[in-house]
């Protein structure tokens, strides 16, 4: 019978490293999907056609998903750094670093090719249709996925 | 235990209620706010149950009156066409811009807020016939003269008098129109299938009044011939996008199945049924295919602006044009609906008819000859278009058009336009001329050309080659048969010109030298009075009427104002209030009010001869009472002595020998 191989398990010091790096992360995040917030309120206070003509309605929806999706992942990030917290040493040990690793750079993944994809299919766009930036977008949604999904795996 | 009962009085029963609270006896005071608590929870469950039940018996309602109007308008097409909606979320843009126009709303179902006009009762008197609107909650009905029998009768099916007809009740389903004014659609007899039948009766938006349908048309007033129509088998045809009037030929009487892909014209009149190029573009890597390669068209999809001239212009002229189908006797039309599809080359449908000229082919000068009438009923003798909405017609007649490359989108759009004229900010100045016409005498110098200061109105292209010539809709069109002014028609056939109708003080004679001067045009004989009258007088006071309508309404026109003045013409005008015609009087009216002292001028163009009567009296009144006599410019060919006073000797003989043939305009 083969040896199950010994799974690494993150030390403390690099776990709260990742703690840190998520919690700059999301903290950061919010600043600028904040400020976009604040910049799109702007928009909407000075009437610019280039944000509210109707024929431009495809760059409004774009860039209010970019503000709100990048509001939301950045709380993810905030929320991932306390589960790492809360979790610490689950039963006693380390939670894999390798899985943890893997499961931060798909969330930070997410949080900058999803609103991304979508500020940039706001700049360009074609009557209905976004820019080509939007194709960032599918790429964001999948390592979002991953990443939550690693995360239960995680925590089960 | 507190009770209410021993005093019947609320106030001190609830005293006793807190005294006991207080004395905290064994009462029931203690849950006395649970019992608030519990009446209000309790009036707020039936407050919602109620509110509930109420909205879905709306919901139930509205439904059951959307499947009621369903049945009764016509059938949405299940074919290749898919409707506006469909088109709004990839192009909303374009939707919007479209969504603004009167295209849009030229046929609507009747609901409120949709419906102009005034359903209150009223009673209206169309020849002789009443009718009478009203409402029932939110449906209009009329009550009217059986509308099918009317239909046998006035077609000569059945020898009943008017007045003996049964009256019956029937419900508005829909209107056509919303910009100038509204006509309105009612319920057939069901044995006809979904056969709409004309209310005629027509709502003045502006004006806010209802009219008869024959005084809002150029028509014999004499002939009591009456208007009676159905939308089925005629208006559906450019009142609506992809009508079919599916007619149904089983049983002796016929019967309609009539299906529109939609009310009013919207994306798919002009670019054509979109059912495949909404399944095509699902796939977004073809959309962004199509979006890489910009000079790419889509094959699924007809783009007006990328068809050559002709094929462009013909999307417009399927509806603004003067034609017969080549589909003998329209069945083909009649049973499956529109045989053109935009894009296609019309002519092959249809025949366009054109007025003849010399060197026009022998079918032309056949067609004429078949029926003149027809043509005079839509020409000037010349073969200038006259009616107004068969701007396709006149543009297809012009050498812009025949030698050139011009086509209705060089100056409208039916996208980031003015609703009103669905014209481009380009096409409302010189810019859509001189984009072939671009030498210096048409753009850095184009007084030379013109003769006139270079921001003036006499030097706007539209404004000589392009007058207001073209009659539709109690006003003044400009013609779309481009043109330079034609002395030899306005004094052989009394084509009004576009000098003579913005210098309407100024006579033929004074016209025809100018032109000669400037231009080298060859001079014709005039008449005595041609060379000593105002060509506009001439036309307004002994013109026939037609050539009345065009005048009185250039009478109110700006650029006329200030190239004319317009302290002289109120007496002219005035004449035209006793006019024949009714659409006449109403344009002189309207136009009577744009003069000094007539803002507020009162009048009824369809009152009793009296009144009429009565009215022109008041006018030239005010004319002489507001001191216009003394204040208007002295001359013999404005028939106004320098001593300020009218020749009212001439007027009249003017008048007497008004040409008083009959005139009628098919727009």
């Amino acid at each position: 019978m083969a040896k199950k191989p010994i799974e690494k398990t993150e030390t403390d010091s690099q776990q709260r490293e990742l703690v840190i790096r998520h919690l700059k992360t999301g903290w950061i995040g919010l600043l600028i999907f904040l400020s976009l917030g604040v910049l799109l309120e702007v928009l909407h206070g000075l009437k610019l056609p280039v944000y509210l003509d109707v024929r431009n309605s495809t760059r409004r929806l774009m860039w209010t998903l970019a503000h709100a999706h990048g509001t939301l992942f950045s709380l993810i990030h905030l929320a991932f750094a306390c589960s790492l917290t809360v979790l610490g040493n689950k039963n006693g040990k380390s939670l894999p670093a390798a899985k943890l690793r893997t499961t931060s750079r798909c969330l930070t993944g997410a949080i900058v090719f999803l609103p991304l994809g979508f500020l940039l299919g706001g700049i360009w766009i074609f009557d209905g249709d976004p820019g080509p930036g939007i194709f960032l977008v599918p790429i964001g949604a999948i390592l979002l996925l991953i990443g939550v999904v690693r995360m239960i795996l995680l925590i089960r | 235990m507190p009770h209410r009962s021993d005093t019947g009085c609320g106030e001190a029963s609830l005293d006793n209620n807190m005294k006991s609270d207080d004395d905290g006896g064994p009462t029931t005071s203690g849950s006395e706010p649970g019992r608030i608590t519990m009446w209000a929870v309790a009036g707020l469950g039936m407050l919602l149950i109620a509110s509930t039940v109420w909205s879905v018996h709306r919901s139930r309602a509205s439904q059951r009156e959307k499947a009621e109007m369903q049945r009764l308008l016509p059938h949405p097409r299940d074919d290749a066409y898919v409707s506006s909606n469909s088109c709004q979320s990839c192009h909303p843009g374009e939707y919007a811009s479209w969504h603004k126009t009167f295209h849009r709303t030229m046929t609507q179902p009747a609901h409120p807020g949709i419906v102009a006009g005034a359903f209150d009762g009223s009673t209206v008197v169309s020849d002789g016939l009443e009718y009478r609107v009203y409402r029932k909650g939110d449906e209009f009905w009329a009550e009217m003269p059986d509308p099918e029998e009317m239909m046998y009768v006035v077609q000569g099916g059945k020898p009943t008098p008017l007045e003996k007809i049964p009256r019956v009740h029937r419900r508005v389903v829909m209107c056509t129109g919303s910009h100038h004014y509204q006509t309105y659609w009612v319920t057939g007899d069901p044995k006809y299938g979904n056969l709409l039948q004309t209310l005629p009766l027509i709502y003045l938006i502006k004006d806010k009044r209802w009219i008869p349908r024959e005084a809002a048309f150029m028509k014999d007033p004499h002939d009591a011939k009456r208007m009676i129509t159905q939308w089925n088998n005629h208006c559906i045809n450019c009142h609506s996008t992809g009508g079919n009037p599916g007619l149904i030929t089983k049983t002796k009487e016929g019967s309609f199945a009539t299906e529109v892909g939609e009310l009013g014209i919207s994306c798919e009149a002009c670019h054509g049924p979109a059912e495949e190029h909404i399944r095509a573009n699902r796939n977004p890597l073809r959309r962004y295919a199509l979006h890489r390669n910009s000079t790419k068209t889509d094959s699924t999809i007809v783009n007006p602006a990328n068809l050559d001239h002709r094929r462009s212009s013909q999307v417009c002229g399927q509806c603004h044009g003067v034609y017969i189908r080549t589909d003998p006797h329209g069945m083909k039309y009649a049973t499956e609906g529109i045989q053109y599809q935009p894009g296609d080359d019309i002519d092959e449908v249809r025949y366009y008819i054109a007025y003849p000229r010399e060197g026009s082919p022998k079918r032309v000068w056949e067609e004429y000859e078949k029926n003149p009438d027809f043509y005079r009923q839509r020409w000037w003798e010349d073969g200038t278009i006259l009616a107004g909405g068969r701007e396709y017609s006149a543009l297809s007649a012009s050498a812009c058009y025949t030698r050139g490359k011009i086509s209705c989108l060089t100056c409208h759009s039916m996208h980031d336009s003015d609703p009103v004229d669905q014209l481009k900010p380009v096409g409302a100045s010189n810019a859509s001329c001189t984009e072939c016409h671009s030498e210096p005498r048409f753009t850095a110098r184009l007084q030379e050309h013109t003769h006139h200061e270079p921001t003036s109105s006499g030097s706007s292209c539209m404004n000589c080659h392009m007058p207001h010539t073209t009659y539709a809709l109690f006003s003044a069109i400009r013609t779309h048969q481009i043109e330079s002014p034609k002395i030899d028609s306005s004094a052989k056939y009394g084509v009004p010109n576009a000098c003579n109708l913005c210098h309407l003080d100024k006579t033929l004679a004074w016209t025809q030298d100018h032109m000669h001067e400037r231009y080298g045009t060859a001079k014709v004989a005039l008449t005595q009075e041609q060379q000593e009258i105002s060509a506009a007088l001439l036309w307004m006071l002994k013109g026939h009427a037609a050539q009345r309508v065009i005048t009185a309404w250039h009478a109110g026109w700006e650029p006329a104002h200030e190239a004319s003045g317009d302290d002289w013409l109120a007496p002219f005008q005035a004449r035209l209030l006793q006019d024949p015609y009714g659409v006449v009087r109403y344009v002189a009216h309207e136009q009577l009010k744009k003069l000094p002292g007539f803002a507020g001028f009162q009048y009824d163009f369809l009152g009793d001869e009296a009144a009429l009567e009565a009215s022109v009296r008041q006018a030239i009144q005010i004319w002489k009472m507001t001191g216009r006599s003394q204040a208007a410019r002295g001359g013999n060919e404005i028939l106004i002595g320098a001593d300020g006073q009218l020749n009212e000797a001439a007027v009249q003989t003017l008048l007497r020998q008004r040409d008083n043939r009959t005139v009628e305009i098919r727009e």
